[in-house]
């Protein structure tokens, strides 16, 4: 996730880049490489008769305005939208792995770590999660699981609720399969 | 999004416009779904790669409509189109929502492997 922000970023930044390729496809379709420009009503100011005409640098500059506008206000603004939405989702992941630590990564906590980690995920959930219950389970469930899931490593949280169902051992760790079920869902 | 939502219906509402498509550049338009990501990558990728074969099929169209009376919505449509596909805004928008989601599919590819998705909104 954050390779793809940083990725999202250097396309902003190229943003350049892309358009001087769009103009190279555009002059071999024999189309003009430019932005149209939304008709503004122009203020009319006397010109005096021994005044320079400064057409070249108005049509120039309404170019840049056109370009300027749709580099503002299409392209930074998509891709803004999609890195603050990125940015947003991947911090409240992160938040909700910090939430589940205990149940995710129960292999590699101590007790008195995973008593503390769990405190926590029991305030948010205390409806559906009973304490004593749950330190129990873990300990439980770490005790056994190299011997019934034949791996020292820990099982991603989908992949375990289901080994503990084909295992039949959803009615020792309900509470477990409750905070996997929460976690899953979210 | 909508101009291509338009492209597709149009071409995919009648198998003689769809041939017209098909004899032009040899691609299968796809349709973007609210609820399967990937189909909006998978709609961009034919236009980015074949905007001349999608402008001579609207052309091929245009010549067609313009020798049988049909009605006046479908006609302004097909000009609507090709007055967008041969713009500049087009191309530029093509070149840059290509690369954003590819860039944006690779990983959700990849998340998926792990049987997990990207949740992403777009405008």
């Amino acid at each position: 996730m954050k390779d793809l922000i940083i990725e999202l970023q250097n396309i902003r930044n190229e943003w350049y880049i892309i358009l001087n390729e769009a103009k190279l496809v555009a002059r071999n379709l024999n189309i003009l490489p430019n932005f149209q420009d939304k008709e503004k009503r122009s203020k009319k100011r006397k010109v005096f008769h021994d005044e320079a005409s400064s057409e070249t640098d108005i049509q120039s500059s309404t170019e840049s305005i056109a370009h300027d506008s749709f580099r503002k206000d299409v392209i930074f603004a998509s891709i803004d939208f999609i890195i603050t939405d990125l940015t947003h989702s991947f911090e409240a992941h992160k938040k909700m792995c910090d939430i589940f630590s205990p149940i995710l990564c129960y292999m590699k906590l101590y007790s008195t770590e995973l008593e503390i980690k769990l405190k926590e995920i029991i305030k948010i959930y205390s409806d559906y999660l009973l304490p004593k219950f749950i330190l129990n389970e873990l300990l439980h469930l770490r005790k056994i699981h190299k011997s019934v899931f034949l791996t020292k490593i820990e099982i991603p949280p989908f992949k375990l609720v289901n080994e503990i169902y084909s295992e039949k051992l959803e009615n020792i760790f309900i509470s477990t399969c409750i905070a996997l079920r929460i976690f899953s869902l979210k | 999004v909508y101009k291509l939502y338009i492209l597709y219906v149009n071409f995919s509402s009648s198998p003689t416009k769809w041939s017209i498509l098909n004899e032009e550049v040899s691609i299968s338009l796809e349709s973007q779904s609210e609820t399967r990501w990937s189909s909006r990558f998978s709609a961009i990728r034919p236009i980015f790669h074949h905007i001349p074969g999608i402008l001579k099929s609207l052309d091929h169209l245009d010549r067609i409509l313009n020798e049988i009376n049909l009605p006046e919505k479908i006609y302004c449509e097909i000009i609507s189109l090709k007055n967008y596909f041969s713009s500049f805004e087009c191309i530029a928008m093509a070149s840059f929502w290509f690369k954003v989601l590819s860039s944006i599919n690779e990983r959700n590819v990849i998340i998926q492997s792990r049987g997990s998705l990207l949740k992403l909104k777009l405008i």
